[in-house]
């Protein structure tokens, strides 16, 4: 007699759900660690937007008190009659680089925002304020640069040649 | 005899049990294993969520102070900005934003900006501090400044 060699089949084989969901779990689980380490990197740079934001408020308010300590120093030096003097003395507090122009004093100061940045200001500090509409000062520099370029500028001084 | 006896006994119960049982190990490994991925999508959104209005506030911050050094004052400042603000009794002012820190009537996020000074002789260092609050949750605070110089009257204008 012939063996009976017909042998039963299901409908679906053994193993092929669990390969299908063991590649499905995979496939999920990449994706959402990838999304994870997106929103994370994101949130990071948004941390360090934040930061940055903070040190540059903090650095342009300690400029602005710089500013009025220099006003300060103006005003009572307008009141003086000798002003390049006065102003010099006053203002030496401050730290700011004087350098004499025609109309008085320009003053350079910078404030360190951080490692690498710095808040560079200059402003105009008039002798005569009734000859610009009762103002004090203009301010002529308020920005940022590397830390590493320096406030000091050589002048221009005529060395006798030419 | 023995022949056709053992030809009779076919049975094929014990592959359908098989494949019952690793129809349920599945179902319930990928129920546990869906669960946690799910967790793991819906922090990755809380985190972009977050992100994004954290982002929005220091722009928001960010016209204010540009706005409060030009005008020094925070009446102006958010008069420019937002357009319509509240008084609070200690003298902040307090506005309603949306998730996008935009001007809304009824926004999730409230803005509250308290103002300081500092006198001299020469002018007034004004000083605003921005605290953005979400739920109840403060969310960023933020502080911008502006010198206002006094114009001497000797000098020329009042």
């Amino acid at each position: 007699m012939r063996g009976y060699t017909k042998k039963f089949r299901s409908g679906i084989g053994i193993g092929y759900v669990s390969v299908m969901m063991i590649f499905a779990v995979i496939c999920l689980t990449i994706l959402a660690v990838l999304a994870f380490q997106a929103a994370s990197s994101d949130e990071k740079l948004s941390e360090k937007n934040t930061d940055f934001t903070h040190e540059y408020y903090a650095a342009d308010t300690e400029a602005k008190r710089i500013l009025m300590d220099l006003d300060n120093a103006a005003l009572s030096a307008s009141e003086s009659p000798f002003f390049e003097d006065s102003f010099t003395e006053l203002s030496a507090a401050s730290g700011a680089m004087l350098t004499r122009t025609a109309e008085g004093f320009r003053a350079e100061y910078s404030v360190e925002l951080n490692e690498r940045l710095s808040l560079f200001v200059g402003a105009v500090f008039y002798k005569v304020p009734s000859a610009h509409e009762g103002e004090r000062f203009k301010i002529v520099e308020w920005r940022t640069a590397s830390a590493a370029e320096s406030v000091d500028k050589p002048l221009n001084v005529w060395d006798g040649e030419g | 005899m023995r022949k056709l006896r053992a030809i009779k006994t076919v049975q094929p119960k014990k592959p359908s049990n098989l494949f019952l049982v690793e129809m349920i190990i599945a179902i319930l490994f990928f129920s546990i294993s869906g669960a946690v991925i799910l967790n793991v999508f819906a922090a990755a959104d809380g985190k972009m969520r977050r992100s994004e209005t954290g982002d929005s506030a220091v722009l928001c911050a960010q016209s204010c102070a540009e706005a409060y050094s030009l005008k020094g004052s925070a009446d102006e400042m958010a008069e420019i900005i937002f357009g319509n603000f509240e008084v609070l009794e200690n003298g902040s002012l307090s506005i309603s934003l949306d998730e996008r820190c935009m001007p809304s009537s009824e926004g999730a996020i409230t803005l509250i900006i308290s103002e300081s000074g500092e006198d001299s002789a020469a002018g007034t260092l004004k000083t605003a501090e921005l605290v953005f609050i979400k739920n109840s949750e403060e969310i960023g605070r933020f502080v911008c400044s502006a010198y206002v110089p006094r114009i001497s009257e000797r000098g020329g204008e009042a």
